[in-house]
């Protein structure tokens, strides 16, 4: 087994707003564990407002946690010291939904590119540095680079800038990339060919991902024999293989998510039912509920769900928490 | 059939400052009564300038340059303003995107629907009131405590579903909504589409869909209209559209959403990019991308013909094209 490049352990997250009695504390990521392996993929699914770019944030040591560690090779990064901290940001980078906010308007595609070589002299002189650039280029699919190379981020369609931004994250061989919904922005048709250009660096460059999305069809299609963890509310529900976990969801939020994904097909999309929740409505993340965060939606939650914060525990080949998991009805996709 | 809605070679170009777009570039599209019609396309194809026109409501600088529209057999684009403003929300009501967001903030809900009912020469305040009432239980919203409300105090998904309730309230009938749950959470956009099913059964409303999602035009729709760089280019119920498609285009957006179930193998991104409407391609606008295309494709643009069976497709090679069969 691989070993993992990225440890959480712990982890809370904390942002608090306003000053004395009016301070208001939210709790974005609640005592979360999670680990990639070197080379792998992991999708982190949720909704929006659940925790997921946050926890993305401290993956790449943007974010530093409230409590618990952040171990990178197995060393905390809040901890280390600068050159074992600048050598962990080189090698996990981000990239973020808006490919127009993330690249410098008024700087060309090579302006933005050789930026990280030049920074950590991995090109003696511009003429290498254009060299590289242009490789890069080729990499992720915009060729011929020359046609490219000197263009402006405006010229370039919302697929084309972002394949520009990842080949900035990958410019330095990263061993971890964070996609914060890397397609969400992408025009529908193109959608798929980004997630077969951040596979193909996966497996070229041996660079793991955690591909954060509200969107199970896409996780599906990245991930394939890869990993899902699943958030609600700050908190983790389930995780494992994302194959078994898709057609056999144990957790009831999933199962609710689930049955109220749409799928392409007119037959199967009318015979599918979503699950009724008790409720439609997230909770205010600042007055969660207590025990299971999930309880007031949850229609089997039963006394103990309102009094005990589940934990994620091994049940049938992946992890759950839910107090109810072996005694709720069982659901399947098909 | 008769055709509630008629869009006839329709036109529609923003003149910018880069030169002259066209957004519209000769859309037509029939409506029939009491179905729900889906517009699929992507961002940029025209389905919300489209919209917009049915509304007669292009916002400057685009204008319509050629086409006819008509509602119920009257021209929609000579109408003076009075009957211009009978039209909207009276005949035809529309949801605008993100509509949830743009509520007036200070108002309460029940205001709100008595300002609207209002402009439109409702003055019984007790018959607006129970007429809003019933159409919140329709979105099975409680307007007891719904009209009381003010926006912020709702839900992203309860105040789209105030705006649906609001668009219903001058009993119009059609209800154009453009991309209704892009910006809600999957559990919420399932239950809404649920209930514009069931508005449309109860009412036996039309309406018009636009949305750039597969798997909701799957969902919902009763058929399909596929748009690309401004034109109308496939028409069809939905399961022919999903089972039996002609255009190269419709088979390359189904491939191309991807899905919960069956083979992930079997899905793959359109080649090359959607087209620059200020600089478009000559001929078919899809060509570019086209496995199918032949030299006459980059000079002939193809017209939307009825290939039997009242299924539209604009493309010459259509017989060539073994559709998007799946395992449904």
């Amino acid at each position: 087994m691989a070993e993992p490049i990225i440890k959480l352990r712990d982890v809370n997250i904390i942002f608090e707003r306003g000053l004395f009695l009016r301070k208001v504390q939210l709790r974005a990521v609640v005592n979360t564990s999670l680990d990639i392996e070197e080379g792998k993929i992991l999708a982190l699914v949720g909704e929006s407002g659940c925790g997921k770019t946050t926890l993305g944030k401290v993956m790449v040591g943007l974010l530093k946690p409230s409590s618990g560690e952040v171990l990178y090779k197995g060393k905390d990064i809040w901890r280390m010291d600068r050159s074992e901290f600048r050598e962990y940001r080189r090698n996990a980078q981000i990239v973020h939904q808006d490919s127009y906010a993330a690249l410098n308007p008024v700087r060309t595609i090579y302006h933005s590119l050789s930026a990280p070589f030049l920074h950590y002299h991995l090109a003696r002189n511009r003429r290498q540095a254009r060299e590289k650039v242009a490789e890069l280029l080729q990499h992720v699919g915009l060729t011929p680079p020359e046609q490219f190379i000197d263009k402006y981020p405006h010229q370039l369609s919302g697929g084309q800038r972002q394949r520009v931004v990842l080949a900035r994250a990958v410019s330095l061989r990263p061993k971890l990339i964070v996609a914060d919904e890397p397609v969400s922005m992408v025009d529908v048709s193109l959608r798929l060919s980004l997630l077969d250009l951040m596979h193909k660096l996966n497996e070229e460059f041996g660079i793991a991902f955690l591909y954060i999305t509200h969107d199970l069809a896409t996780a599906r299609y990245f991930v394939k024999g890869g990993r899902i963890a699943v958030m609600y509310l700050g908190q983790l529900v389930e995780t494992g293989k994302l194959g078994e976990i898709v057609k056999k969801p144990r957790h009831p939020y999933l199962q609710a998510l689930l049955s109220a994904v749409p799928v392409p097909d007119p037959k199967l999309a009318r015979t599918k039912r979503p699950l009724p929740l008790r409720s439609l409505e997230f909770p205010d993340p600042t007055k969660p509920p207590s025990g299971c965060r999930f309880h007031p939606r949850c229609p089997y939650a039963e006394d103990i769900c309102a009094q005990e914060i589940p934990t994620l525990r091994p049940l049938d080949g992946r992890f759950v928490a839910c107090h109810l998991a072996e005694r709720i009805p069982e659901w399947h996709l098909l | 059939m008769t055709s509630l809605l008629s869009v006839k070679d329709l036109a529609v170009e923003f003149d910018l400052d880069k030169g002259a777009l066209r957004a519209v570039n000769g859309a037509s599209l029939d409506v029939q009564q009491g179905e729900i019609m889906a517009i699929v396309g992507e961002s940029g194809s025209g389905k919300t300038t489209l919209a917009f026109s049915i509304f007669n409501l292009v916002p400057p600088p685009g204008k319509i340059v050629s086409g006819e529209i008509f509602f119920d057999g009257k021209e929609v684009l000579s109408l003076n303003p009075e009957e211009l403003r009978k039209y909207r929300w009276k005949e035809v009501a529309m949801v605008f995107q993100a509509a949830q967001n743009v509520m007036n903030p200070v108002a309460r809900i029940a205001d709100q629907m008595l300002d609207t009912a209002q402009a439109h020469g409702k003055t019984s305040k007790g018959e607006v009131i129970e007429h809003a009432s019933e159409l919140l239980k329709m979105v099975r919203l409680e307007p007891s405590q719904v009209l009381h409300s003010y926006p912020h105090e709702l839900s992203g998904g309860m105040r789209q579903r105030v705006i649906i309730a609001l668009g219903l309230l001058l009993d119009p009938r059609m209800l154009i909504l453009d991309e209704p749950t892009t910006a809600l959470d999957v559990v919420t956009q399932a239950y809404i589409l649920d209930i514009l099913t069931d508005i449309r059964d109860k009412l036996g409303l039309t309406m018009i869909l636009l949305t750039h999602d597969m798997s909701i035009v799957a969902k919902v729709a009763d058929r399909v209209g596929v748009m690309y760089a401004g034109r109308i280019m496939e028409v069809g119920k939905v399961e022919e559209i999903f089972y039996d498609a002609r255009h190269p285009y419709t088979v390359g957006l189904i491939r191309a959403a991807p899905s919960l179930i069956g083979d992930i193998a079997d899905k793959k991104a359109i080649p090359g990019s959607p087209p620059d409407l200020l600089n478009p391609p000559a001929g078919c606008p899809f060509h570019p991308r086209c496995a199918y295309a032949t030299s006459h494709c980059a000079e002939v643009v193809p017209e939307l013909k009825d290939t039997g069976g009242e299924r539209l497709v604009a493309c010459h090679n259509w017989q060539l094209i073994s559709g998007g069969k799946q395992s449904g």
